[in-house]
């Protein structure tokens, strides 16, 4: 009959839905509780503040301060494009760039877009108060990495980068995310792992326009830990006034204990740019810079040392006996060898020199005579015991180890044999022998210590972390103590108080290469030195330590192509050294 | 008036199974709209506590009246509902882009759903009056399809594209009892398939885009496509058991839209879960079990044909809301009978028990 047709269609309908029913929510119906149980919940990430860098007075280096960020929350935003144009009317920033970094940062309905990092406070309460008219727009406080002084600190700070790819595989386990920023280069870069903070969140249950329902777990993010390095952020701030302009490097340790001063590599980079979004052009710029403000050149630059390791010549010279303080060689202001002709940096020459004068003037002749003497094996040796082929184990990133030539390196690299003539460049500093700007502090502080070398540092302590610090006992400190890793070099005492008479007088007598460093009332040893470049004015350098009598601190100031003499070095050192005393550090 | 007799015939299963139908809505019902009731400060549950009242009183006057005294103003309650779907066009309220609402005073209502039974009443009269055997084929054939393509195309341009194939259902079905040779049905389908794209061309993009979406949800998961992947993850996620009265996620959070009109059912599902759902398409099943068997006692070819196109009505929509609920149908906007909020469909749906009973107690007792 046609009825039981109609009957059996409609039976047959609601069995083959039943059956539908019995599959969505028996054999499948795990999946869709989960999927549902994701639909109401949410993580909302609360990101940790990170530890501040303290100098060593408390100063910071670099702190997260609260910054105001508006984003906007995709499932709120009803008309875009309105609000952007309100937003420009407000902010001034073109509603184009609103659309297009919402388009860049869009992840999910429920997730904010932040659309600008970093509000000036005032910025902000307006928002806020116009928050009606700005449907899906809000404003939220966010910690955001703060360097107060600047470009001042770039060398010592370093940055802070997203995290890259290949190091995210690696440090996922860690809990770092593709969002994280970590420290790139210098301190932040070194001990990031203290730095960090942990970042904690807020697992909620929303509604399907994502409003907050109620709170279902919170996990409190942790600030990262502070710590307190030994840089004086005046003293910093003086030496990258005095730097400023041109290319170089300045570092200044206190002898006894190893710490840093301050270390300014110029030009430097402002750290402040790579956490905001609005000056990506100005780091993209700074990556291609000819001028290498991302180079830190106290730690990696490897330049020839120049006359400035005429010292450890005349030091080593003199221990092994290949001459005494008496021995004199007279200048004529050339020397020659095989029919090639080496010149003194003075044409008229600086006729009979003993090893004090021969330092004090810097004189070429002199040290000719003394490195045939001593031979190629010799000052290689020498080099080698002044750890010119070690990195000093600084905590900077990257530090380079210099370059010892000698003869097999000359056979191996150059695929030449060892020449005389080598010998002769190599004793004044000017041959392939290649070191950083910190490695000649550290041969100074060896001849004003009698060898007993500390080891260079930045960080003074690390606070205990913040979570295991009751309220009363708020900011303990884990110190480190350098001195366990310091070295000693044996260095005959006769000898290196010899060389010590002649690096003072190179400041002190008014014949003095580095007369320009002298300071009033304050005994300063130093050796200048000028590096030969094939393109434009030399290097210069000026490496020593102050007061002579009883060295507390040691000094670097290297110029690239500062000019000939090491006359601008010392002008700077002299300067540099007022302030040191004013300071109280000598 | 009744008499003893006819009382006692009154089809208890089939009122039974609709008072329940009524009453698991009405549970459910609180569920999906409390938190809107509190916010708009309507009670959605009174609301419809009252059509259900309206619609039991009605349904009891017409299982009062016999039913042939309806099919004799079936032709003028088809006018005036074809006038009140120009009307709807001419003058209706537009909410979420279709015009499908009449204001009276304050009241609003929906002919379409009105339309259905008036329909229904038309046909049975038209075809009940011309049994197959007797009467030319085509005329009975031309003249029912066109009784129902009137009202159809009427709610086509509102545009509601579910209601309008509602019709093209129940008008189907009519013919089929009414013994259609299979040989004419064919012709008709086939026309009917010609006249598909033509149709698809006149749709609104909206509909055409539903359609789309419900071949691939995922194809606009936040549009179109939300409902639906929504609607699934409620029903699915109701598992065995449940989460329980009023603890569907879905549901209290607000993850459903519609939730207490058409897609009142995955609030049944999340809620208590395959238990649930079960036990209401039990129901319907039994319901449309009951009122086939009053159709099959009856000996009346007008009656037949009433109860057809009424429980057709009932079980398309029935089959399409619960299909579209769980993703397998589009979202063509057909609420669930007894369960959906919605005045005219509620007081639609007790007017057509009403006239099932009322076949039912007037059919001969073996």
């Amino acid at each position: 009959m046609r009825l039981r047709l109609i009957q059996r269609i409609i039976f047959a309908g609601l069995f083959l839905l039943w059956v539908a029913l019995f599959v969505a929510q028996v054999v499948q119906g795990h999946r869709y509780r989960e999927q549902s149980e994701k639909n109401r919940t949410r993580l909302v990430h609360l990101p940790a503040a990170r530890g501040a860098i303290l100098d060593r007075n408390g100063v910071p280096l670099a702190e997260d301060r609260i910054s105001f960020e508006l984003a906007a929350l995709p499932q709120e935003l009803t008309n875009p494009q309105q609000t952007w144009e309100h937003l420009h009317a407000i902010l001034g920033i073109p509603p184009e760039e609103f659309a297009r970094r919402y388009r860049k940062g869009f992840q999910a309905r429920f997730s904010p877009v932040s659309l600008i990092e970093s509000l000036p406070p005032e910025t902000a309460f307006q928002l806020e108060e116009e928050r009606a008219q700005l449907p899906g727009i809000l404003v939220r406080p966010i910690p955001h990495r703060t360097y107060p002084l600047g470009a001042a600190v770039g060398s010592v700070a370093g940055y802070l980068g997203l995290i890259a790819p290949e190091e995210l595989t690696r440090l996922r386990t860690y809990g770092y995310t593709f969002r994280d920023r970590v420290g790139k280069d210098g301190l932040e870069q070194v001990y990031n792992s203290f730095l960090r903070g942990r970042d904690g969140g807020l697992h909620v249950e929303v509604n399907a326009q994502g409003r907050l329902v109620q709170q279902l777990g919170y996990l409190r993010p942790e600030r990262g830990r502070r710590i307190k390095v030994s840089i004086d952020s005046r003293l910093q701030e003086v030496c990258h006034r005095l730097l400023e302009g041109g290319q170089g490097a300045v570092v200044v340790m206190e002898i006894a204990s190893g710490e840093i001063l301050c270390l300014d590599s110029s030009p430097s980079v402002d750290p402040n740019a790579f956490v905001d979004p609005d000056r990506q052009a100005e780091v993209r710029s700074l990556l291609h810079d000819p001028d290498r403000p991302m180079f830190n050149r106290v730690t990696r630059a490897m330049v020839p040392p120049g006359s400035t390791f005429k010292a450890a010549v005349a030091y080593e010279a003199l221990r092994s006996g290949k001459i005494s303080p008496q021995t004199t060689f007279e200048c004529r202001g050339r020397y020659e060898l095989g029919g090639s002709v080496f010149k003194c940096w003075a044409a008229e020459g600086h006729s009979f020199q003993t090893v004090v004068d021969a330092l004090q003037h810097s004189c070429n002749v002199f040290f000719y005579n003394t490195g045939r003497r001593l031979g190629v094996d010799g000052i290689a040796q020498l080099a080698r015991a002044f750890r010119l082929d070690q990195s000093t184990g600084i905590d900077l990133p990257r530090e380079s180890k210099g370059l010892v030539p000698d003869r097999e390196w000359m056979k191996k690299v150059m695929h030449h044999d060892w020449q005389e003539g080598d010998t002769l460049s190599f004793v004044i500093g000017q041959s392939a022998l290649q070191v950083t700007p910190l490695q000649m502090l550290m041969l100074f502080t060896a001849i004003a210590k009698d060898g007993e070398v500390p080891h260079p540092h930045l960080l003074l302590g690390i606070e205990e972390p913040p979570q295991e610090q009751t309220a009363s006992a708020q900011g303990q400190w884990s110190m480190t103590d350098p001195r366990e890793r310091g070295v000693q070099i044996p260095l005959d005492r006769a000898a290196l108080s010899v060389v010590r008479e002649g690096l003072e007088r190179v400041v002190s007598t008014d014949t003095g290469t580095g007369r320009l460093a002298q300071v009033p009332g304050i005994r300063v040893a130093a050796k200048t030195g000028t590096v030969q470049v094939p393109v434009g004015l030399p290097h210069a350098w000026i490496c020593g330590y102050a007061p002579a009598e009883a060295p507390k601190i040691g000094f670097v100031v290297f110029l690239e192509h500062g000019g000939k003499g090491g006359l601008h070095a010392a002008r700077v050192a002299g300067q540099l050294l007022v302030y040191l005393r004013e300071m109280g550090y000598i | 008036m009744l008499n003893r007799r006819q009382v006692h015939g009154i089809d208890r299963p089939f009122l039974l199974t609709t008072l329940i139908l009524l009453g698991v809505g009405l549970v459910a019902l609180y569920s999906a709209s409390f938190q809107k009731a509190q916010m708009m400060a309507v009670s959605f549950l009174q609301r419809q506590l009252f059509y259900a009242g309206l619609g039991c009183g009605l349904s009891l006057v017409l299982v009062a009246i016999d039913y042939h005294r309806w099919l004799e103003w079936a032709y003028l309650l088809y006018a005036v509902n074809l006038v009140l779907l120009v009307l709807v066009l001419a003058m209706g309220t537009v909410r979420g882009g279709a015009q499908r609402w009449l204001s009276f005073g304050g009241m609003t209502i929906q002919p379409s759903e009105f339309a259905k039974v008036s329909t229904i009443l038309a046909l049975s009269r038209f075809l009940g009056a011309r049994p197959p055997a007797t009467a030319g084929r085509w005329g009975p054939i031309l003249g029912a399809t066109l009784i129902v393509l009137l009202p159809a195309v009427l709610i086509l341009r509102q545009p509601n594209l579910g209601t309008a194939s509602v019709f093209i259902t129940i008008g189907l079905s009519a013919l089929v009892v009414w013994g259609i040779p299979l040989k004419f049905l064919g012709i008709l389908l086939v026309a009917g398939a010609t006249l598909a794209p033509v149709i698809w061309g006149r749709l609104e993009d909206y509909q055409r885009s539903r359609l789309m979406v419900f071949m691939n949800p995922n194809l606009d998961p936040l549009g179109a496509g939300y409902t639906v992947i929504q609607s699934r993850i409620a029903m699915g996620s109701g598992q065995l058991w449940g989460k329980g009265w009023l603890s569907g996620t879905q549901n209290q959070l607000n993850f459903l839209p519609e939730r207490h009109t058409d897609f009142i059912f995955s609030v049944i599902g999340e809620e208590w879960g395959i238990l649930g759902t079960t036990f209401c398409l039990f129901l319907f099943a039994l319901l449309f079990y009951r009122g086939f068997l009053i159709a099959s006692q009856t000996r009346d070819p007008f009656g037949r044909l009433l109860i057809v196109g009424l429980v057709t009505m009932l079980a398309v929509h029935t089959l399409v809301n619960v299909g579209m609920v769980l993703g397998l149908m589009p979202v063509v906007g057909l609420p669930l009978p007894f369960m959906s909020y919605g005045g005219s469909w509620l007081m639609t749906c007790l007017v057509a028990v009403g006239i099932i009973l009322s076949v039912g107690i007037r059919r001969p007792v073996f």
